[in-house]
């Protein structure tokens, strides 16, 4: 029923509706028909049995049975009973007893099982025959239920032919009229069906039909004022399309701007750097030659701030040095191959180790840690938080060092954990700035540059670094890579 | 036969016997069809239960369809007793005795004309249409045509039926006279408002009479009499006559019946 159309519903209910009504019509019809039948069958025989009684009195006054005889086979070849007979006055002998003599008509019209299903009540009556006090006879009359029910029979043929007929000849018209009513909301669901389809110019037309017509009015405003807004967001999708290319156009340049900058800036950064070694490294070499020379003339005190001379240069090297390593990593041409981090990390753990073999830091290095990404910038990332975990964790009597993965938030995060100075966490954001340092360089010697390489690896990468920690109780680093 | 299937038999016979005496069987009261068979029947049934219930003796009403039926019956002697004064005719004459007759005062042969009419005598009658109301009757056929045959007279005759019918088509101009009994023509005159002329009138004849058959026992014959005349003064028949219009039954002889007997010889029944 969900996929029929409006068309066979109405057809399917209008169908059901008639046979409902018709089948209530015939059934209280056929009682009806069956009680007044009934009623009317039984009236006639009391009628014709009290007409009958007096012709029949002057035969049984005069004993003229054979007269009576012909009266009662008379009457009974027109089957209204089926017995008609007379008794005596005490009605233990049958005197005369109507015959359905030959010629008599006692086809039955209607079926056996009509018969059977319609169980017509049909009582005897009895009407004493007698004339001045004296009972001659008791007329008994049985009535037939034959011609009723063959009027029933024939009516519920009657009927089943109309019903026939109308099936016939009235349901195709019925049909052709409906489709003709139906066509101006036919036209209005192809109408509605273009337009879903696309044809957002697509109108219904105008009807006959009021409520069709209201409908197709409401819709062409509908579809109308969808028009006008697909116009509206077609202008303005066109304008953002604009904008976006502008914008696209713009950042393009920006970030070319932005990049040559960088890299002019790097350029200088790279060159100013190499080219500040050299006077560097003349200066440590004279201050050295100077400081070793046997003739020198040069005191003791003089010889200390030779000391303070080299020292700083030395240590405005490793500034340097460190500042062309930050400028590497951006330079370095970044690749994407599998990396066993694990194995990196086993040997980071092995080269401090053996530079410090009188440490004793406890490693706990999470087996088959891997990833994807540039494996000399992976390595370098790793060197410098294991290094940093090494460097802070030097005043711990039991230190240790875990290189494992973590649940984070829902997700999983490499983590460098370590039991050393920690740090805290109100200066966490300034950890991965170059040279800014959270500890006294007096006890943990560095320039600051470590963490700030690892953040610039991991951006290169797309990744991701944060850490946690607490003075006195070590620090945590994680990070994440795509 | 064997003996003793003879004597099984005669037991039978004995028993069947005994069975019949115990059930007497009643007397046959045949009556002229004057009426239909019910109406006689209502009129008759009554009148022979109440005589069956005062002399014991059961009676059955019984009548031929038609008065030729009924008469050929009494010829046959199937009536023990009969209302009829059809055993005067020459054929019949002889057999049944008379033991009392139906009540009320001796009736005449009427013929009559409207009261304007140029009809004044017998012999004017003559080639005229003139109503019966039966060829069966006695008074309003068998002595008009008497009477018309002595005065030599010769009508057209058409039968109405009824006396009824023959006054009404007189009273309708279809016929110039009508022949009735003079009790009728009261009545119907005074009912009707008709005013007629009488162009004959009969000499009296008795009502019908009680006849009985000789077979009948005279005890039988006089308790049946007894009851017949008592009637009128039987408080338990009154409601009976009251209902019947009936007087009740008078005395009578045979010899009060010779002018019917006269009758019938002339016009040779």
């Amino acid at each position: 029923m969900r996929s029929l159309g409006l068309q066979a519903r109405i057809l399917l209910l209008t169908a059901a509706g008639i046979a409902a009504i018709s089948l209530l019509y015939f059934l209280s019809e056929a009682y009806i028909q069956v009680s007044n039948g009934e009623r009317r069958m039984n009236e006639q025989s009391r009628s014709i049995g009290a007409a009958l009684v007096p012709s029949l009195q002057n035969d049984l006054v005069v004993g003229d049975l054979a007269t009576a005889q012909q009266i009662l086979d008379s009457i009974m070849k027109y089957e209204h009973f089926d017995r008609l007979a007379i008794l005596d006055a005490a009605g233990d002998k049958v005197l005369v007893e109507g015959r359905i003599l030959d010629g008599a008509d006692t086809d039955q019209v209607s079926p056996a099982w009509f018969s059977a299903l319609l169980k017509l009540r049909h009582d005897p009556i009895e009407m004493p025959i007698q004339a001045g006090g004296i009972v001659y006879g008791v007329l008994v009359a049985a009535p037939s239920p034959k011609i009723l029910e063959d009027d029933l029979w024939r009516q519920l043929r009657l009927m089943f032919y109309l019903s026939l007929f109308i099936l016939v000849v009235a349901l195709p018209l019925f049909i052709l009229t409906l489709r003709s009513g139906l066509k101006p909301l036919r036209k209005l669901a192809a109408s509605a069906q273009k337009f879903g389809d696309g044809d957002f110019s697509r109108r219904a037309s105008e009807s006959s039909v009021r409520e069709v017509a209201q409908t197709a009015r409401a819709f062409n405003r509908m579809a109308g004022n969808i028009e006008n807004l697909l116009g509206e967001l077609r202008a303005s999708n066109a304008t953002i399309r604009s904008m976006n290319e502008t914008l696209e156009l713009r950042v393009q340049e920006r970030t070319a701007e932005l990049e040559a900058a960088n890299q002019e800036l790097e350029a200088f950064s790279y060159s100013v750097s190499h080219d500040l070694r050299a006077p560097l490294r003349a200066l440590d070499g004279y201050s050295h030659l100077l400081a070793e020379d046997p003739q020198s003339q040069i005191g003791k005190d003089g010889r200390h701030y030779i000391e303070r001379i080299r020292a700083s240069s030395q240590r405005m090297a490793q500034l340097i040095e460190d500042l062309l390593d930050l400028a590497r990593i951006s330079r370095h041409e970044l690749k994407h191959v599998p990396v066993d981090l694990s194995a990196m990390a086993n040997e980071v753990r092995e080269l401090v180790e053996e530079q410090a073999p009188l440490r004793k830091v406890a490693w706990n290095i999470a087996p088959g840690l891997s990833a994807s990404g540039d494996p000399v910038l992976l390595k370098a990332l790793l060197d410098n938080l294991l290094r940093n975990a090494w460097k802070f964790t030097s005043e711990s009597p039991d230190a240790r060092i875990e290189f494992v993965l973590c649940n984070v938030g829902g997700g999983k995060a490499f983590c460098v954990r370590d039991n050393g100075a920690g740090f805290e966490m109100a200066y966490a954001d300034k950890l991965f700035k170059p040279f800014q340092r959270l500890h006294d360089a007096k006890r943990f010697e560095g320039t600051g540059i470590g963490l700030a390489i690892v953040y610039r690896i991991l951006r290169r990468h797309g990744g991701k670094i944060w850490a946690e920690g607490s003075p006195g109780l070590g620090a945590a680093f994680f990070f994440t890579l795509p | 036969m064997s003996r003793p299937v003879r004597f099984v038999l005669a037991m039978f016979m004995a028993l069947a016997a005994q069975v019949h005496a115990a059930e007497p069987r009643p007397l046959v009261f045949g009556v002229l069809n004057q009426q239909s068979p019910v109406l006689t029947a209502e009129r008759w049934n009554p009148i022979l239960q109440y005589l069956s219930q005062v002399t014991g003796i059961p009676l059955q009403l019984r009548m031929g369809r038609t008065v030729q039926e009924t008469d050929a019956m009494m010829g046959r002697g199937e009536f023990d007793l009969a209302y009829t004064n059809h055993n005067f005719q020459t054929e019949f004459d002889g057999v049944y005795k008379v033991i009392a007759r139906w009540g009320g005062d001796p009736i005449r042969c009427v013929i009559v004309v409207p009261a304007g009419s140029p009809l004044k005598t017998m012999k004017d009658l003559q080639g005229k249409r003139l109503a019966f109301p039966s060829a069966d009757a006695f008074i309003a056929y068998a002595v008009p045509k008497v009477a018309l045959l002595s005065a030599a007279v010769k009508v057209e005759e058409v039968f109405a039926g009824n006396q009824e019918g023959a006054l009404a088509q007189l009273k309708a101009q279809q016929v110039e006279g009508a022949v009735v009994n003079s009790r009728f023509l009261v009545q119907y005159a005074q009912r009707e408002n008709l005013s007629y002329r009488e162009i004959f009138v009969s000499e009296a004849y008795a009502e019908l009479p009680i006849i009985v058959h000789p077979r009948v026992p005279k005890g039988q014959v006089d308790a049946l009499r007894r009851a017949l005349i008592g009637m009128q003064h039987d408080p338990r028949a009154t409601p009976l006559l009251l209902k019947l219009k009936f007087p009740g039954f008078e005395p009578a002889v045979d010899r009060e019946y010779d002018n019917v007997r006269r009758i019938y010889r002339v016009i040779g029944e």
